[in-house]
């Protein structure tokens, strides 16, 4: 871990005092990466580190929830000083604590959340619990400074698919939302099924770029007219159904095509609804988020889309889509500025409603 | 200065603060089962209040670092790492079934947490505190044949009491069993501090990379990964997907 020299801290403090940044720490620990990072202003990344436990998970084929609590807590402590270190600020330099309270494997938030509110009562720094899922939309701000709801935002991850009314800082209004599988959970069911293991979403993605998107047709499922509403079940019972079939027919299955099929059936259909949800409302605006908006495909397809259709898209760089520190801190800082500060008797949550 | 002790590895979690000057010890447990997390830094925030006394007072942060519950454990352990970070200040760790030897003074000890069918966390402490079975993860059969191959005559701690009084399999080795009452039976963060104080004097405090839970047991994924079931269970399930 690099420590910062004496000599450079104190540049970067007194730059800091100068401009009078607002300092807010933000900690994450809701999955598998451990992350925490230094914040100014709620806009401007300071330092970002992600402590990933993916090469961890692998070997079980799958997030352990157990296993992630138990490494969240060994590295924390690390992350957290090394933070600190990159950004050249101090514990006391920090005018706010952010940290995911939920939607999460609960063994895991709660190693970021008891640290949150032990650095508060130790340091007096005031402390404010962030929807995880508020965080990924604030990744945006990160990204753009000039961003500003309201707007309209595609949420997309292993949990939530949702087209969702961002009105202000800190409201999300869903408008529609999976019925069933997420996407993030479909790419996951069928890259086992296809032997590709785990973290589903990039090795799907990857395998896909070597195949033919038209070598299956999987149907895409659409709902009803004016719902604005997902479903990927359906899809993912196509992908096992044919790999069934190619089987017993004794053909020899291409990973690479299902991939790809695959991952432009739920494509097609998120575009479709994310940017006929943006026309029929008149936003001229369109953000993505969450760890799917991480996807190559998906960014591209929604690129040309909204391109096409005169919309003005955002996309957060693949490091800010996935989870991490920073767009907890953004999302804190603005939670904080209308809502003031939690109690220390803030609680951890597995569910928790956008 | 004082030393700050947490327990949160048993069903009711606690705090605990002792003033190095009179040896003076306060605590506060909570009254929510489960609580953990919300309620253990508004008990180290009270005890502070009621001692008139600030975090940087605060010489050395001890944890009941288990075995217990696994949550349980980490959040304890988690807010001393964290809290001794925020203050820079060192660490203690101490054994949670370690802290029952204590209650060895006057009379053999045997302590039982319960970690289910059959299983505990044990260990056995003859009067005057020495480990006749020292801290492991066990069955209830083993804590009471040691018991009686040593001859002892202990009263029982722990909330495996709870788990199998009682019970059609397991009640038969508490059977007659001498059981500490409930106001005295669980671990608590004041048994914790009286524990970290004989490490703090004897020096044996740590860093905060180093104050790690005691889980005692791998994870059940770890155990089928090693052990082959894993793989047998990941097959099995796949070929029922692709049979439907
Ligand atoms: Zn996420």
């Amino acid at each position: 871990m690099a420590f910062a020299s004496d000599k450079e801290h104190m540049r970067k403090k007194e730059r800091i005092m100068l401009n009078e940044q607002f300092i807010t720490l933000g900690i994450e620990s809701s999955c598998d990466e451990t992350s925490i990072a230094v914040v100014a202003d709620g806009r401007k990344i300071l330092s970002n580190v992600i402590s990933s436990q993916i090469a961890i998970h692998t070997k079980f084929g799958g997030v352990v929830p157990e296993i992630a609590s138990r490494h969240h807590l060994q590295n924390i402590n690390a992350v957290l000083q090394q933070s600190l270190d990159e950004a050249g600020v101090t514990l006391s330099d920090v005018d706010l604590i952010g940290v995911t309270n939920g939607p999460g494997l609960i063994g895991a938030v709660v190693i970021g959340v008891a640290t949150a509110k032990a650095l508060s009562l130790a340091s007096g720094i005031p402390l404010v619990g962030v929807n995880h899922m508020h965080g990924h939309v604030s990744a945006n701000y990160l990204q753009y400074e000039d961003l500003k709801p309201p707007f309209l935002a595609l949420i997309v991850s292993g949990g939530h698919t949702n087209i969702v009314d961002v009105t202000d800082y800190n409201t999300c209004r869903v408008l529609g939302s999976t019925r069933d599988d997420a996407a993030g959970e479909a790419y996951d069911k069928v890259a086992r099924v296809i032997g590709l293991g785990y973290p589903g979403g990039p090795k799907v993605d990857k395998a896909a770029k070597e195949g033919n998107p038209d070598a299956v047709q999987f149907k895409r499922v659409y709902l009803e007219k004016g719902s604005y509403d997902f479903s990927f079940s359906g899809l993912k019972t196509q992908v096992i159904n044919y790999v069934h079939t190619e089987k017993m027919r004794g053909h020899e299955l291409s990973v690479p095509d299902i991939s790809a099929s695959f991952q432009q059936a739920v494509v097609d259909v998120i575009v479709d609804e994310a940017v006929s949800a943006a026309e029929e409302r008149r936003e001229e605006k369109l953000v993505m988020a969450g760890g799917v908006a991480a996807n190559s495909k998906l960014r591209e397809e929604m690129q040309k889309a909204c391109d096409a259709h005169g919309i003005r898209l955002y996309r957060p760089e693949p490091v800010l889509c996935t989870d991490n520190g920073a767009m907890i801190a953004s999302a804190a800082y603005y939670k904080y500025r209308k809502n003031g500060a939690d109690g220390l008797d803030l609680d951890a949550y597995a569910n928790l409603p956008l | 200065m004082y030393i700050l002790a947490i327990d949160t590895t048993g069903p009711l979690g606690s705090a605990a603060l002792l003033d190095l000057e009179t040896e003076k010890t306060v605590m506060k447990i909570s009254a929510e089962e489960k609580g953990h997390l919300k309620n253990l830094m508004p008990l180290v925030q009270s005890l502070l209040e009621q001692e008139h006394a600030a975090p940087a007072d605060i010489a050395a942060v001890a944890a009941s670092v288990g075995p217990g519950s696994y949550t349980g454990i980490r959040i304890g352990v988690t807010s001393a790492r964290a809290f001794a970070q925020a203050l820079n200040i060192p660490c203690i760790r101490v054994g949670t079934l370690d802290m029952f030897r204590q209650k060895a003074e006057d009379r053999d000890a045997a302590v039982i947490f319960n970690a289910r069918r059959g299983q505990v966390y044990g260990a056995v402490y003859r009067k005057g505190g020495g480990a006749v079975m020292e801290p492991c993860p066990c069955m209830l059969e083993d804590v009471y044949n040691c018991v009686k191959e040593n001859g002892l005559n202990p009263v029982w701690y722990g909330d495996g009491i709870d788990a199998y009084q009682g019970s059609e399999q397991f009640g038969k080795y508490l059977e007659g069993a001498e059981c500490a009452d409930k106001s005295e039976r669980y671990q608590t963060a004041g048994m914790a501090v009286r524990e970290a104080l004989r490490l703090y004097r004897a020096g044996e405090t740590c860093r905060v990379e180093e104050l790690l839970p005691e889980y005692m047991r791998k994870t059940e994924a770890e155990q089928k990964l090693q052990d082959g079931s894993l793989e047998r269970a990941r097959a099995a399930k796949l070929a029922r997907f692709r049979s439907r």
